[in-house]
Order: C-alpha cells, then structure tokens, then sequence
C-alpha cells in the first residue's frame, strides 16, 4: 500500500490506517524515538503515540507525498519532549549522546537556556544544509533528524565510524560558525 | 538556546533534505573531505589529501569494497527485515467468535457499564486496545461472568485523552446476534483535578495505602508510581509516573480484607504493554463472594505512563 493510499485510509477515519501506516513505517519511527530516548519502550510508546498524533493532524493534513517526513516529525517531537520532560525532572541518568553533539553547536555556553523561535533556528538550519555538500547534509540528516548511530551511518554508506564521526564534526563546526553569523550568541 | 531547540528545529528542515537522505545512494568520498580550514581536527581515517591523491584512489576502492559489503549486509537485513515482520504481524490470537465494540470516550478516565441485551448478562472483556481516538474493545461470546445467575455488573475503566471535551462517542456491537448496550458512563470525579498535561497536577510520591469505598475495609496500595487519585467511589486508582522506567510504572497491588469472612485477598498487576488491560480475579473460596480487579496500563504520550485500576466485588451464584 503506497503512502496516498494510507493517507487516504485516515482521511476516511478507517482505523486500518493505523495498521498500515505501523506495517509501512514502524520500525523506522521506532528507531527515530530509540536513537533519541535509547530504551526500546519508550520508543515504542513514541511510536503509538506518533499514530494517534496522524490520526488527529490527518485531516486537515494530507500528506499524500511526504508520509514519512511527517510521521517522523511527529515522533521527533513526541520523543523530544519526552527527553526533555524527564531532564527537567532530573529522572534521565544519563545525557543523550544525541544532544551533548547538539550541544556542541550552541555559540555561546553563556546563553541563558530559553526556547528560541524554532521558526527562525529551523530556516537558518535549513539554508545552512543548502550550503552543505550533498554528502555532509546526508551525513548530517541521518544522524539529526533519522537519529542514526554514527555505526549505523557507517554501516549505510560505506564508511569508517571515524571518517562519519569526523565528518559529522566539521559539520557541527560548521553549523556554530552559522548560527553564530545568524546572531544566536549573547 | 539548547541543544534541544536545535534538535526541534532540525525536525522541521526541508522534506526534500529527509527525502534525500533517505536514498541509498553511495557517497563521494571527495566530497567529504573539503576542509574548511579555520579549525582543527584530527582526522581518523580518512584521505590525505596532501599526498598526490594516491590516498583517495586507495580509499576510494576501499570504499568500493566496503560499499558493497554494505550493500550485502544492507540487502540481508533488508531480507531478514520482511521475514521477520511477516512474522510479527500474523494476526493475533483473537477469538474467531469475538465481536468488537467500539467505544468512544469522553475525556479522562470514564468506567463504563456494559450489559448484554439478550441475556441480560453482563460480559468479560477479552482484550483493550487503544487506537487512535478510540478505545477498542474484543470480546470474547464464551466468557460469562455468570450464567443462568443474577446479572453481574461489570464496569471497565478507558481512558481517552485527545485534548478535547469530547474524543469520541459509543456505538453498540452484536455478540451471538445479541445487541450489547452501554449502560451507563461514569467520569471519574478526580479527572479533572488532575488534567492530564498539567506536572503541577503531579504530587510527589504520596504513599499508598488506600481504602476502596466498594469493597468495604479494602486497601489499596500502589507499589510503583505515585497515587495520583481514588474517584468518587473510591474504587478506582490511577497511577501515573514519570519514571523512566515504564516497566516499573505500572505495577500495582490491590489488597483487600473482608471483614465479615476475615479474609484476605490480593491482585497484583505487572508491566503490561501500552495501552493494553487485563482482568484480574481472585475468588475467595467458599465465601460467595469474588473480587475482580481490573487494570489497564496506558501508555500517554509525552513523558508518562498511566495505570488506571478498578476493584470492585461479585457475588457468585
């Protein structure tokens, strides 16, 4: 079943939807939430909550060409915040791996930590990937947005952990030095 | 800003960015060594580039070899991948007699009462499964509570968070060619004291220990996750945390005693899947009197996990 049909099934509040959608794109929602969260419940509670999330935003969404982009929107957010509510809560032993890269973006370590306007961050994100390679904006996708392990990057292209880990790396460097030029530093 | 806004805001790039990383096309090694020059980096692995580009015509057959190496393993997984999830999706062992009903709910956490038209007889739910909006319900036509005997009331406890006042709206099915009816909905009282949604609505490790005003000198005590409230009745509890650890989240324990038989019972409720329930029974032997226990873990989205538990007593025929 191809992704306007299933989108089809959710517009017509056919549950079947549902089932479809977790046969399509399962695994890989799943592994989206598990590269953020780390624990495989988790992932999986991410996952059923990603469907309940389509379900209410499909309609009015119909996102007949871009399925997948938008699940996996969905269950970054799902997981993200779930990330985030446990930290405040100090009940995460343990900082993601995923985050303390992200971290390493951040242009000033003095910036008081309050929500920027994700609009503004995500369209600077967006012209500094137009700015990237090709290849580094693969790189750097699978591993931020498909939350890939650098191993599984490896595995996928061909290349040695540490040419992605390197890699990876200058492209954070990169992306400070932009959102530094963006004016993201106090 | 945090690096959780930068992780939030890449979840927004432009889709034809996620579409592209999605292929599975070889990547240009070259391409990936452009050095910027204005840091400093070790560089593991990866070409010489001051070395007369010997190094990229070595690295870049063995980034053939190892493409395809890749590309096998990928393809084996891929193989494996399909097998396996034909597999895991065989159709579940429901009853083939088994009838859905499909119930809507209002928000929070409801009990609902269902009776059987025909009999008069009231039925044991087989399984709970929450999709989307709804809650859906499998019933197994075997499974009387009672049979020939008083009808046996039997509430069940749903939750059905959408954010709205309203997330859905019940519908009837057919067991045995008999209509099933719901009887009567019950919102719990403390449902919106503690909106989901709220940390604040959250107290901290309230101990357990808890009387059930239908099952008279009955306790209940939640062994994991904090007590967030008994309803009006006193007959249900709901449990929410936010530990990480699901699995630990849902356990409970009912402990009941009878007074009059002086007697002791207990159910007990171990992790279960999301949005999965299960029905308990312990049966006092010889005292005519049941006690049931129904618990229905809820996986909710965001960072907690719910355990929604009703006691409540039958009498045996």
């Amino acid at each position: 079943m191809d992704d306007n049909q299933i989108v089809d099934l959710f517009l017509a509040r056919d549950e079947n939807a549902i089932a479809r959608t977790a046969e399509q794109y399962g695994a890989r929602l799943r592994g989206i939430a598990y590269g953020i969260l780390g624990d495989s419940q988790s992932a999986e509670e991410c996952e059923n909550d990603t469907y309940l999330e389509a379900w209410n935003r499909i309609p009015p969404h119909e996102p007949r060409t871009y399925l997948f982009a938008f699940l996996g929107r969905i269950v970054r957010g799902i997981a993200l915040n779930r990330y985030k509510a446990d930290r405040r809560k100090k009940r995460w032993a343990e900082r993601c791996e995923l985050t303390m890269e992200m971290m390493e973006c951040i242009p000033s370590k003095e910036t008081p930590e309050k929500s920027e306007d994700l609009a503004e961050i995500t369209r600077l994100m967006n012209n500094f990937l137009a700015d990237c390679t090709e290849e580094q904006r693969k790189l750097f996708v699978r591993r931020y947005w498909y939350c890939d392990s650098v191993k599984q990057i490896g595995a996928r292209y061909g290349l040695a952990e540490g040419t992605v880990k390197a890699v990876l790396f200058r492209v954070r460097a990169k992306l400070k030095k932009y959102l530094k030029n963006g004016g993201y530093e106090v | 800003m945090t690096e959780y806004d930068l992780l939030m805001a890449i979840g927004d790039i432009d889709v034809k960015y996620i579409n592209q990383a999605a292929e599975d096309t070889p990547i240009d090694l070259r391409s990936l060594c452009e050095y910027d020059g204005d840091f400093e980096m070790p560089l593991e692995n990866t070409v010489d580039l001051h070395n007369g580009g010997r190094s990229v015509r070595k690295q870049s057959v063995g980034f053939a070899v190892r493409a395809a190496a890749a590309a096998a393993v990928v393809a084996a997984v891929v193989l494996c991948g399909v097998i396996c999830r034909r597999e895991l999706h065989k159709p579940s062992s429901v009853p083939e007699a088994a009838e859905e009903l499909v119930l809507t709910m209002p928000q929070g956490t409801t009990r609902v009462v269902i009776t059987d038209k025909g009999s008069g007889q009231f039925v044991t739910a087989e399984s709970v499964e929450s999709v989307g909006e709804t809650v859906k319900k499998l019933w197994s036509p075997g499974e009387r509570v009672a049979e020939g005997g008083t009808p046996v009331r039997r509430e069940y406890v749903f939750s059905c968070y959408s954010g709205e006042e309203l997330c859905a709206e019940i519908t009837y099915a057919t067991i045995s060619g008999r209509e099933l009816s719901v009887v009567g909905m019950i919102p719990a009282a403390d449902s919106e004291k503690y909106p989901y949604g709220e940390d604040e609505a959250f107290p901290e490790d309230i101990p357990g220990n808890y009387t059930v005003a239908s099952l008279q000198n009955s306790d209940i005590e939640v062994k994991y996750g904090n007590y967030i409230s008994a309803d009006s009745t006193g007959a249900s509890a709901v449990t929410r945390t936010t530990d990480r650890n699901a699995r630990a989240s849902c356990e409970a324990v009912f402990y009941w005693y009878d007074t009059e038989t002086d007697r002791f019972g207990a159910c007990e409720k171990s992790f279960g899947d999301s949005g999965s329930a299960s029905v308990y029974a312990d049966s006092l032997e010889g005292t005519g009197r049941r006690y049931y226990m129904v618990v229905s873990s809820h996986g909710v989205s965001g960072d907690r996990q719910e355990c929604f538990c009703t006691g409540f007593e039958t009498t045996v025929p």
